[in-house]
């Protein structure tokens, strides 16, 4: 029992300097550091929602047009940035994994944690300037909003881990992965609720368990938001099946890497 | 004490498998510094890696009831793109060590100067051998896993290191890959060569040597 427990603390140590490592390297050297995240989102937001103004799409749902964009790609961000940054993590950190309490584990659960904790201080940043400027941000159920808050970690470290050890026998998966992702990019609705599609294109849609987690946060945060066709309990067991499969995974390929 | 047990490693080639380490076993004794000798590309480094856990073995157990340091070479360990100083937080942030005595000792030990703030990218050789061996004496080990770090340095360094490592002698131990003679006899009193993945130990310095010296003879022939 003691031994788990220094095992905890060793992992927690390593992890979080592993993230304030990871924040280093990624912001620390633009001089306006950490702020580049919050410009690079309001930029690709206020892109998507210029191009909806000029079509003159109606809100969705009740929803005001950029508190939909922002929830959308606040998810989106969080889930496609891991998974890519998960893929190269062994890679890029061949150096720090010389030091044996340092595993491939670590690392990936490091930079998932990064991206996670900027996207929920952009997201929140965001938030709180839609609010100011009389957008209705509702918090319609604070159980929904915890249950995303916590399955889109989960989800994304699984995708992840699962990807990035699929990849040490499928080196191909480098290439592909890239190119769905962009793909999904249109599969889960980002910038469009599903409801806005025929009853055949949504039914294959609902398959896709992001779209799940960016529709299910938004209707957290909206009174009107509908949660037709939406179901928790699909993202839950799909984000425990790929938890499951990824920490096995990683575990079975860690001695079968090349370093 | 660490032990390994039966490791077996190799890596996949074009032409199959490679074989690297052949059911090697050894016991490395706290108070005894063991040299590994061999010749060019038989697995010492890869051996050292796996004692110091930065790579796990295809097959085999490791052992280890003492404190082992990273491998201090100069192959890197550390991040390219960061600081000196900033490598050394982030190992005294995962050894659990404190940053302010760990950094005035390494500054001290290492006469880096204005270099601790630039990127390890552009350390020499011997730069990069200094910092890595300065902080893994802050840091404090049962034994030290050295990688031919002291035939980089320059005379001053190696005589630095040395005293270092005599005063450490006490406290902690050495498993020494060198292909000097001098300084191993300097630091060992144990050997071990490794020779077409098998490991042969020596409980007595020369002996290990003459195997050596006869490994490196049967190559000439």
């Amino acid at each position: 029992m003691r031994e788990l427990w220094e095992g905890f603390t060793v992992q927690r140590r390593v992890i979080l300097a592993l993230m304030l490592r990871e924040t280093h390297t990624i912001y620390g050297d633009a001089k306006l550091g950490y702020l580049w995240v919050l410009i690079q989102s309001m930029f690709g937001i206020g892109v998507f929602w210029a191009v909806r103004e000029f079509v003159g799409a109606s809100d969705p749902h009740g929803m005001p047009v950029a508190v939909f964009l922002i929830l959308g790609f606040g998810v989106w961000s969080v889930i496609s940035q891991s998974i890519s940054k998960c893929m190269n993590a062994v890679r890029s950190n061949q150096a720090l994994l010389t030091f044996p309490q340092v595993t491939e584990l670590d690392v990936m659960i490091g930079r998932v944690m990064v991206i996670y904790v900027t996207q929920i201080i952009v997201t929140i940043a965001l938030l709180a300037v839609a609010s100011a400027m009389d957008l209705a941000v509702e918090l319609n159920s604070a159980g929904l909003l915890y249950a995303c808050i916590f399955l889109i970690p989960a989800f994304s470290l699984g995708m992840g881990l699962l990807l990035s050890s699929l990849a040490v026998f499928i080196p191909s998966l480098e290439r592909i992965v890239p190119l769905v992702i962009r793909l999904l990019f249109f599969a889960s609705g980002v910038f469009f609720s599903v409801n806005s599609f025929s009853k055949d294109i949504a039914d294959i849609l609902y398959l896709n368990p992001i779209l799940h987690l960016v529709e299910l946060t938004r209707c957290s945060i909206s009174y009107s938001y509908p949660s037709d066709g939406l179901s928790l309990m699909y993202v839950t067991v799909i984000t425990l099946i790929v938890l499951f499969l990824g920490l096995l995974l990683e575990r079975y390929v860690r001695t079968r890497r090349e370093r | 004490m660490i032990s390994l047990q039966d490791i077996c490693h190799g890596y996949k080639t074009k032409d199959g498998f490679h074989t690297v380490l052949d059911h090697v076993n050894i016991d490395f004794k706290p108070g005894h510094s063991t040299a590994i000798l061999g010749l060019n590309g038989v697995g010492k480094s890869t051996l050292i890696r796996i004692i110091g856990g930065a790579e796990h073995p295809r097959s085999g157990k490791v052992i280890r009831t003492s404190s082992v340091s990273w491998p201090v070479g100069f192959g890197g360990c550390f991040n390219g793109s960061l600081t000196g100083r900033e490598n050394l937080r982030f190992v005294c942030r995962i050894y659990g060590a404190d940053i302010k005595t760990v950094s005035s000792f390494v500054e001290d030990f290492s006469e880096l100067g204005e270099y601790m703030d630039m990127p390890f990218n552009s350390y020499s050789s011997g730069m990069r051998a200094k910092l890595a061996f300065g902080l893994s004496l802050a840091v404090g080990f049962d034994f030290y896993l050295v990688d031919e770090a002291f035939s980089v340095g320059d005379v001053v360094f190696r005589k630095k290191a040395t005293k270092a490592l005599q005063k450490l002698k006490d406290q902690a131990s050495l498993i020494f890959v060198s292909h000097s003679i001098n300084s191993v006899k300097a630091h060992c009193d144990r050997g071990a060569v490794l020779n077409k993945g098998k490991l042969e130990s020596f409980d007595n310095l020369n002996d290990a040597i003459k195997r050596y010296t006869e490994v490196c003879n049967e190559r000439r022939h």
